[in-house]
């Protein structure tokens, strides 16, 4: 049983390797072939999923090798843990993923960028797979890593176009920088109990405790886009729609909440770790609740609703409600990928709508507005339209102190170096 | 010398190499038989057997040997130069890059099979003169400088360890002495640059002459990565740019070669390679787009040349990722090897080498979006893809890249076995 589990997690991955590097030899698949590859790769991380159910009431299945690699005292072994807890969203992915990659054929067919879209959603399978079923932090930054490569680059999938690029490289910044709490909380725990594995993090107590909680609440706010880093999430809609279903509607948007999740024990041991995700989750409710009410476009509404969703799964976590957080990640995941696949369909429906009713039809939700002054209504507008002024604050207090300081360096060594300034350098 | 047939063999078939590349300089064939050349070296060094280790230095009755320790540095500078050469435009064979780059392999070979710090030293020497024409003069006066530094400290002893010290703070482009690298990316021909930066001569005279340097040398290595990183995060020219990150993460190798642990010196030994790999690959894709576009690449937000290029901007990408360590490539390996095996001596590492390792994923991002993401900039419609030399030769480090970080035991493990027999050493008294 316990030798299905990596098929079941890596077999997407297998078959990224095999387009890979079939495209870098010069063999082209047709659409129609890269579709079934996918989905069969997909239909073998289910089918291994399925047989492995019957393990779910012994708690689950768990595979380990002996060392991926070694040297000296130090070893890497590979753990996979398809605990009650991953089995569920693990399941999910691999279901909307083929659902996904089905949409994707129609939707993205004949786009020059087809191939490169598959192969990053092989990618991002095989890396939320290994997120779900990682049994030790080490494996799980492989997994955390893979996803956010691959949503990196889907974000900018309209590579031709200047917003994408500047989108995606925003959400990698973003993303590396939430990073830095999974990597030093990794290298924390090696250090104080001598294994980066869940088990170890469960039995941590003390300071300890509390500074690997803090990472790890840190590592999630990055890929759940929460208080502060929300930013990146509506600039992520430039990317095509089945990736923002995959993404930002489905699977790596939980991705946060899913490692709190299996941190839950380390939450409960640290109430000040704990009381930080309930403060952060609701903000970032709040303030995505106001936004997604601004928004003029479909698909920014939709990310801002999702990430009021995952600010109330973080709200849950951190209240010790980890049954219903579990719940409500899952049909979260089901309800907004359906609004995201039928998004372009909505906007037609909601013209014709509009057209056979002859004209404007009133709004609606506009109930609990009378209840606030227009003052406050006003103040409130052009906050929720600023989506809290984060980026001005996070500008003007962060990236414009460090990037001066930078720049004088850069100015600095330029003079040092006597490089010409803007001519052309020739080989 | 008739005990070493192999040996000399190889080092014939360098000198031979490098004539035959002076004679083909004109045409495809200069080229092709320093590759080959290289790589029959290479084979033919292999079949020499591994001398044993006697203080820091092979136990050999002439002035080379090989041994566990320089086996993987030879194998890496052999394949660095061939790799190189296969993907040279052909402007730089014309130039006589070819011999400049089959010098390089024996002034490398030298260095590492020295059986004595002095044959060290002249490998040193070797290893930077056949660049003076192409450096320019505060440069070649920095090397000769160190070359002197190392001489000194290697004639003082013990007392001469700072001396030591002083000439691979100088060679290795460590702060504060890390203009010549920038300086040499930046202007004139940039394969001097890597081929200077990869031999890593700095980084080996650390494992042969002082493996235990005092502490504070390490925190001038972590010092300058991070300095590195976070200019490198600033700086527009794609040039500099990848100068930065070549200093940045080449200065985590002093911590691993100086963490006195088996974990931290593989992690070293492993990051070696994979700076040399990746490096080269992403100046080689570098110097193939600027020959094949009349721009200045300093000028544009973006290039856009994805589109005509994907195959070199993947490899690009690839390359980029391995270098700062990413899943599924053997650069994830060696960070993680070399972060938890230092950490025990410089614990400040556990801090610095993932805020140094995340600006540098973001720079490395960002100068590939530069330069192949964003709407494609006048007069690059046409630019050619990777031709089938290049595609074979990008496609080899990708393999190794990606099919060591997938199965990575193997390499790790000769690269342990040569930690071992380093830090076996270092138990020793030394006499020089």
């Amino acid at each position: 049983m316990s030798t299905l589990l990596p098929i079941a997690v890596f077999a997407p991955l297998a078959v990224f390797v095999l387009l890979g590097a079939g495209w870098m030899l010069g063999i082209r698949a047709g659409e129609r072939h890269l579709v079934r590859t996918t989905k069969a790769g997909l239909l073998v991380s289910a089918g291994c999923q399925l047989a492995m159910l019957p393990a779910f009431v012994n708690g689950g299945t768990k595979f380990h090798t002996a060392d991926w690699f070694r040297a000296g005292e130090y070893h890497f072994p590979i753990e996979l843990d398809l605990s009650r807890l991953a089995t569920f969203p693990a399941l999910l992915a691999v279901f909307l993923l083929g659902l996904i990659a089905h949409f994707s054929a129609r939707y993205i067919h004949r786009d020059p960028g087809f191939f490169r879209f598959v192969l990053l959603l092989n990618l991002f399978a095989s890396g939320i797979l290994v997120v779900f079923t990682a049994g030790s932090l080490d494996i799980l930054i492989a997994g955390w890593e893979a996803v956010g490569i691959s949503s990196v680059f889907l974000i900018g999938f309209f590579q031709h176009r200047e917003q994408p690029v500047a989108g995606a490289l925003r959400a990698f910044a973003t993303y590396r920088v939430c990073d830095i709490g999974l990597l030093i909380a990794a290298v924390v725990l090696h250090h104080e109990a001598g294994s980066a594995s869940f088990r170890a993090i469960d039995d941590l107590h003390g300071n300890a405790a509390t500074v690997v909680a803090f990472l790890l609440v840190l590592a999630s706010l990055g890929k759940s886009a929460q208080f502060p880093f929300t930013s990146w999430l509506p600039r992520a809609m430039e990317g095509p729609t089945p990736t923002s279903a995959a993404f930002y509607g489905a699977l790596s948007i939980h991705a946060g909440a899913f490692l709190l999740l299996r941190s839950r024990h380390l939450l409960e041991h640290t109430p000040a770790a704990a009381w930080a995700v309930v403060a952060i989750g609701a903000l970032t409710t709040l303030q995505a609740t106001l936004s997604s009410r601004v928004s003029s476009d479909a698909k920014t509404a939709l990310a801002l609703g999702a990430q009021a969703q995952v600010g109330l799964i973080f709200v849950e976590i951190g209240l010790g409600w980890s049954t219903l957080a579990l719940w409500h990640l899952g049909t979260h995941s089901v309800l907004r990928t359906l609004e995201f696949l039928r998004a372009p369909s909505v906007l037609h429906e909601y013209h014709r709508i509009h057209s056979a009713a002859g004209g404007e039809i009133p709004p609606t939700g506009q109930h609990f507005q009378k209840w606030i002054p227009a003052g406050v209504r006003l103040r409130l507008y052009r906050l929720a339209l600023d989506q809290g002024q984060l980026d001005y604050f996070v500008q003007r207090l962060v990236a414009n102190p460090v990037g001066r300081l930078t720049d004088a360096l850069v100015r600095i060594e330029t003079r040092m170096a006597r490089v010409p300034g803007e001519e052309k350098t020739r080989v | 010398m008739f005990d070493h047939p192999c040996l000399w063999l190889a080092l014939v078939s360098l000198v031979i190499t490098s004539v035959a590349t002076v004679v083909g300089r004109n045409s495809d064939y200069g080229r092709w038989a320093g590759v080959v050349g290289i790589l029959i070296h290479l084979a033919v060094l292999l079949f020499e057997p591994q001398s044993a280790v006697s203080g820091s230095f092979p136990l050999t009755n002439v002035l080379l040997g090989r041994d566990a320790v320089n086996t993987i540095p030879l194998v890496v500078t052999s394949f660095f130069g061939a790799g190189l050469l296969a993907l040279m435009p052909r402007q730089q064979i014309r130039s006589g890059f070819a011999f400049q780059t089959v010098l390089w392999v024996l002034a490398n070979d030298i260095s590492l099979m020295g059986s004595s710090p002095w044959v060290l030293c002249v490998g040193w020497i070797l290893g930077w003169l056949p660049f003076v024409k192409d450096l320019d003069s505060a440069t070649w006066i920095g090397f000769a400088l160190a070359s002197v530094l190392l001489g000194v400290g290697i004639a003082g002893g013990e007392t001469g360890m700072p001396f030591l010290l002083a000439a691979v703070v100088l060679r290795k482009g460590m702060f504060p002495a890390h203009g010549w690298v920038v300086r040499t990316f930046a202007k004139g021909a940039l394969l001097p640059g890597i081929l200077l930066v990869n031999s890593h001569a700095g980084a080996f005279a650390l494992i042969r002459l002082a493996p235990h340097a005092p502490a504070w040398f390490t925190d001038i290595a972590l010092a300058t990565a991070i300095y590195a990183a976070a200019v490198g995060l600033r700086d527009r020219a794609p040039r500099r740019t990848l100068a930065w990150i070549a200093i940045s993460q080449a200065s985590f190798l002093v911590a691993g070669i100086e963490s006195g642990t088996t974990e931290g010196f593989t992690g070293a030994l492993l990051l070696w390679q994979i700076v040399a790999g990746s490096t080269a690959t992403l100046v080689a894709i570098l110097v193939a787009l600027e020959t094949r576009v009349n721009l200045s690449f300093n000028q544009f937000r973006h290039l856009g040349l994805a589109t005509s290029t994907p195959r070199l901007g993947v490899a690009f990408i690839i390359a980029g990722l391995a270098l700062v360590g990413a899943p599924a490539t053997i650069g994830f390996c060696a960070e993680d090897l070399l972060l938890h095996g230092t950490l025990s001596a410089h614990p400040r590492i556990g801090l610095l080498l993932p805020i140094a390792t995340a600006m540098n994923a973001i720079t490395i991002v960002r100068l590939f979006s530069q330069i192949f993401l964003g709407p494609a900039a006048p007069g690059t419609g046409d630019v050619p893809d990777a031709l089938p030399r290049e595609r074979a030769a990008l496609t080899a480090v990708m393999l190794f890249l990606i099919g060591m970080g997938l199965a990575p035991k193997w390499l790790t493990q000769r690269c342990e076995t040569a930690a071992s027999a380093v830090l076996g050493i270092s138990a020793k008294p030394q006499s020089h």
